[in-house]
């Protein structure tokens, strides 16, 4: 893989609570405008791995982080300002975790709280123009359009999922995080974010975390297998499902363990 | 055979248990009741001297008052004092805030004459007070009547039916038969005197059934009856105010003079008598209970100021001080109280520190209300001299609130799931955008709890506030000026002598706000158990 | 991007400062108190406050013991205690062994609103009803310690009830289930295993009642007679330390006013260590049963 395309360049990342190590040195290039899936059994790191790359592990007390992760070739540890970082980078969640407020509210949340304030009717009109494409964008507008502003908690489950997305959307991002979007919902629902995520792929950079071998199987380009916090394998999706090379990863794949 | 001993004891055991649970609620049902009843209803035993037969026209005369006086009858000795300047206003009559102005047909005229012998009796000389304001005639006396609030006059009933215009004024009833006996009876006689008579003792006695002054409590004399001169006008108002059968006479003197003289004379007399007669004549009147009911807690309670210490008028400025006082309390102690919930959840290091000082706040959150009062006192009151007032009461409440409030607080945000949180910073919300925007929304109901049972827990509160806030009851026209609350003008009422009733009444007031809070939370409460 | 930062930290330390301010107060009063209370014994020793029974803090040679005070306290909550730790702990094991959904529903209905009532309230309802009952019944003015021991139950029920309802909730299910699979009867049950297991929330519960009890102002204010006299007797006047501070306070001056903060120096103690003991009580509760900490 060449790194100049690479959205993501993470080199010797080692990460640790407290005294446990969650990643061990792990190395990885993130190609832009792909989906790229990581998969492994539960506490292998993978979500962990996900969450440094818009930091969200700051929050957590007794994070250390060694290693770099450059994000356009800029590290994101060093001066670059984690607000602006997380801006650009988008996340979803495992399960979706609208606001209790409006759809709409939801939606214009991210814009919001980065200046856009509706004081003038162009800004207003603005406003809702943003909300009403991340909507479509998220293919969920048709469904919701007549409530925009009733409780986004009245939504189903796979509605709510795609809130959560149309949301990252709103804030005009170019990498989504997806932290098992779909382990949540039902099959259906499940179909309508996989479809979405290939339409999505055309504009963003996407990393989706998935303990569903098929899913990644089906919407991935690249797959990258961690176990115990290790990257065992990182290759174009097609590889790591019918020719892998290393015996853990086919162990996991034909299901012998997980 | 033992297991079904042990059976018997068991469902026995039980039945106790929940005999004693159905009496944690017959003991609220009496508080409440008890209170709620009290609170709108009053019933006292009244002693006084007049007996409880009200004439409309006594001696063919009516007293006469604006509309604007609350009045539905009166005992002669008020009517007595109205005109010999006892009063100057209404406030101790009627509790209506008007000055006094007695009229009084001059006693030169016919009409005036009845008047003094009304007021006066038949052989004293008047003793007219000096507010008394006289009027050649009863028209001149109704149009005084009109044109001054406050003004009363004493007016024949036929002029009044002859005038037209007579809406605006009202006749009030007058009280003025009593029983007079014999000096001898009601003196103290080896430390025995007769007792305040009910109306049971009255029947008895009047009816001829007490033979013995003994029977009553007084002294070993015989009950000698007297019956009225038949054609004065003794006799005609006891005949018209129908009081109990007619009296067993054993004297029937065939005067009024000889009716006086007979009861002044004779030892172990009694017998009715007009007040006036009575006063004129010096005779000894009975004691007599009676029970008097009526609503208490009235829209006029509610709305009125209240005057001579709560005594007189209404609760209106108290209840507005309560008010005030809650939302000054509200303001100082909300801000404080969530911004420091969130620093504790939100922001600081869950490290030893926080636990230890958590551990302390809420091991001093049993201080009693007391202590706060007396830090209060000396602290805002006396050394910082904000005085008696608004402010030192409130910052009082304050500091014996604010435990509540962050632990509720605290409670209500550590509920909202991390999720939620982690959604808005992956946005690229910052932290305090977050707090403001995501978490205490969405805490909000549990936080508004907190902030409700505090401020329940401030309305009740008396010991701190009775040496903070003071105790005026007049509105609180600034942060140092000091104010009555519901709380302390029930305990003051009580404590200052003034009126139970009053008392009672208060507390329904503050028994319904404090309900009107506890509901308030229950239902946050509820909201909040639906919506996580 | 510097402003905002400098915003967020700015918002940070102002929400510090309320914590700050929040439990610094209860530290200030404590400490205030105690420094406006101990100069007392400069004066007078402590022995001949604490145990002193003349109360003559006016007179030309004052004299400071509150001795009766403290005793009129002791004898006021433990008397409300006994009438109020049989009824409270029998509701407490209806609630959560016994009643059914209705009944339940109303009676912490009735045990929220009666925690809710101001004291005044209780003081007033306490001289209306059951100074005249103990009057009628017992004789003497009706403002005694049996009068303020009553109201004192009513309005230590709540706590007792409460806490007990949540401990024995708190005991895990294994323990009544092995109970009950034991052939045990649901009362031998209760008796034998859930109140044991639930014993140090139950005293947790009783702790706090007694706390409540102890520093109740008004309501023992008004029923209670408040004479500065040793309590003598049920149907005898009777005077605590929290009477002793409001009764004083409004004319107090010097020494005197110095007299009411020691006084409240001991009530503080006394609730302190009241408050500890809950504490720990309800600590042991948590590791012993493991149940989940309710109250």
């Amino acid at each position: 893989m060449e790194s100049t395309g690479a959205k993501f360049d993470v080199t010797k990342l080692d990460l640790w609570y407290g005294q446990t190590q969650a990643l061990n040195q792990v190395s990885m290039k993130i190609e832009a405008n792909s989906i790229t899936a990581l998969i492994g059994p539960s506490g292998c790191g993978k979500s962990t791995f996900l969450r440094v790359l818009d930091r969200m592990n700051d929050l957590i007390d007794g994070v250390r982080v060694e290693g770099t992760v450059l994000y356009d070739g800029a590290d994101i540890f060093g001066s670059a300002d984690v607000i602006d970082l997380r801006k650009r980078i988008g996340m979803v969640f495992q399960k979706p975790n609208p606001f209790p407020m409006s759809v709409f509210d939801n939606v214009a949340y991210g814009p919001r709280v980065h200046g856009l304030h509706a004081r003038t009717a162009a800004e207003k009109r603005h406003l809702s123009e943003l909300v009403e494409k991340s909507l479509v964008n998220a293919a969920l507008f048709d469904e919701v359009k007549d409530r925009l502003h009733k409780s986004a908690l009245g939504l189903s489950g796979g509605q709510q999922q795609r809130l959560c997305i149309a949301r990252v959307l709103a804030v005009e991002p170019d990498v989504l995080l997806m932290d098992e979007p779909t382990s949540a919902l039902d099959p259906i629902s499940t179909a309508k974010i996989e479809a979405l995520l290939d339409e999505l792929k055309v504009r963003y950079t996407i990393v989706i975390v998935t303990h569903n071998m098929q899913q990644a199987g089906r919407v991935s380009d690249s797959t990258g297998f961690f176990l115990h916090g290790e990257l065992v394998e990182y290759a174009p999706t097609k590889e790591i499902f019918f020719n892998p090379r290393d015996k853990r990863t086919e162990n996991y794949i034909s299901g012998r363990f997980g | 055979m033992r297991r079904r001993g042990s059976v018997a004891r068991e469902r026995a055991a039980f039945g106790v248990i929940r005999g004693l649970s159905l009496l944690t609620i017959a003991i609220l049902a009496l508080i409440m009741g008890f209170i709620l009843y009290k609170g709108f209803r009053f019933s006292n035993e009244v002693r006084g001297t007049v007996l409880p037969y009200a004439e409309r026209s006594p001696d063919g005369l009516a007293l006469v008052v604006g509309g604007g006086i609350d009045l539905d009858s009166l005992d002669f000795p008020v009517l007595y004092g109205m005109y010999t300047d006892e009063y100057i206003n209404w406030a101790k009559i009627s509790a209506d805030d008007f000055d006094l102005l007695p009229i009084a047909i001059d006693p030169a005229k016919p009409d005036g004459s009845a008047t003094a012998k009304l007021l006066f009796g038949e052989s004293a000389d008047p003793q007219w007070g000096g507010l008394v304001k006289t009027v050649p005639d009863a028209a001149a006396a109704l149009a005084l009547l009109r044109s001054t609030p406050g003004a009363a006059a004493i007016l024949p009933v036929d002029a009044l039916r002859a005038s037209t215009d007579t809406k605006e004024l009202r006749v009030v009833p007058i009280r003025r038969l009593m029983l007079a006996a014999n000096e001898d009876v009601v003196a103290l006689v080896d430390n025995r005197s007769i007792e305040d008579l009910d109306d049971a003792a009255l029947a008895r006695l009047m009816g001829g059934a007490v033979k013995n002054w003994k029977e009553l409590g007084g002294p070993d004399l015989t009950v000698k009856i007297l019956s009225p001169p038949a054609g004065s006008t003794l006799a005609a108002a006891v005949a018209s105010g129908r009081p109990l059968s007619a009296a067993k006479a054993s004297i029937a003197p065939p005067s009024m003079a000889a009716y006086e003289t007979a009861l002044s004379g004779t030892s172990g007399a009694v017998g009715y008598s007009l007040a006036a007669d009575a006063q004129a004549a010096g005779l000894a009147p009975l004691t007599l209970k009676t029970v008097e009911s009526g609503w208490n807690l009235t829209w006029k309670y509610l709305v009125e100021a209240p005057r001579l210490s709560g005594k007189v008028g209404g609760i209106s400025t108290i209840i507005l001080n309560t008010l005030l006082m809650l939302a000054l309390t509200i303001l100082i102690a909300a801000p404080i109280g969530v911004a420091a919930a969130v620093y504790l959840i939100e922001y600081a290091k869950q490290g030893p520190l926080i636990r230890v000082l958590r551990l302390g706040t809420e091991t001093l959150a049993g201080i009693p209300s007391i202590i706060f009062g007396l830090f209060g006192f000396l602290f805002f009151v006396n050394i910082l001299h904000f005085g008696f007032g608004l402010l030192s009461g409130c910052l009082t409440l304050t500091l014996m609130i604010l435990p509540t409030i962050v632990r509720t607080s605290e409670e209500a945000l550590k509920a909202v799931p991390r999720s939620l949180r982690e959604g808005s910073l992956a946005l690229g919300a910052t932290k305090l955008q977050t707090v403001l925007r995501v978490t205490i929304p969405a805490a909000a109901p549990g936080i508004l709890t907190g902030l409700i049972l505090g401020v329940g827990r401030a309305v009740g509160e008396t010991a701190a506030l009775l040496f903070t806030m003071g105790s005026d009851y007049k509105l609180a026209k600034g942060l140092f000026s000091s104010a009555r609350v519901l709380s302390s003008h029930v305990y003051l009422l009580f404590a200052e002598g003034i009126s139970f009733d009053r008392a009672f009444s208060t507390a329904t007031v503050l028994i319904l706000v404090v309900l009107v809070f506890n509901f308030a939370a229950r239902r946050l409460v509820g909201r909040m158990g639906g919506v996580k | 991007m510097k402003r905002r930062i400098l915003f967020e930290k700015g918002a940070e330390a102002l929400l510090f400062a309320c914590a700050l301010v929040s439990i610094l107060t209860v530290v200030f009063i404590t400490v205030f108190l105690f420094q406006r209370g101990l100069p007392l014994f400069a004066k007078t020793s402590m022995a001949a406050f604490l145990f002193g029974t003349n109360w003559e803090p006016t007179a030309a040679t004052p004299h400071y013991g509150i001795l009766s005070f403290i005793l009129g306290s002791v004898y006021v909550t433990g008397l409300s205690l006994v009438f109020a730790v049989p009824v409270g702990l029998s509701v407490g094991i209806y609630l959560a062994e016994l009643a059914d959904k209705q009944a339940s529903r109303g009676i912490r209905a009735a045990v929220e609103i009666l925690a809710g009532i101001p004291s005044v309230i209780y003081g007033l309802f306490g001289i209306a009803i059951i100074s005249s009952v103990t009057r009628t019944l017992f004789g003497g003015s009706g403002y005694s310690l049996l009068s303020a021991s009553i109201v004192l139950a009513i309005m230590t029920l709540p706590t007792i009830i409460n806490v007990t309802e949540v401990s024995l909730r708190a005991v895990p299910r294994e323990l009544k289930e092995g109970s009950l699979a034991l052939g045990a009867t649901h009362w031998q049950t209760i008796v034998r295993v859930l109140v044991p297991a639930a014993r140090s929330g139950i005293i947790a519960g009783v702790v706090l009642g007694m706390g409540r009890a102890i520093g109740e102002t008004m309501a023992v204010l008004m029923v209670g007679g408040n004479a500065p006299i040793m309590p003598s007797g049920l149907t005898g006047k009777v005077r605590t330390l929290t009477m002793n501070i409001i009764t004083d306070m409004s004319y107090a001056k010097g020494d005197h006013l110095t007299s009411l903060f020691a006084t409240g120096i001991v009530l503080f103690v006394f609730i302190l260590a009241l408050n500890l003991t809950v504490q720990l009580a309800l600590k042991r509760s948590i590791s012993g049963t493991e149940g989940s900490a309710g109250a």
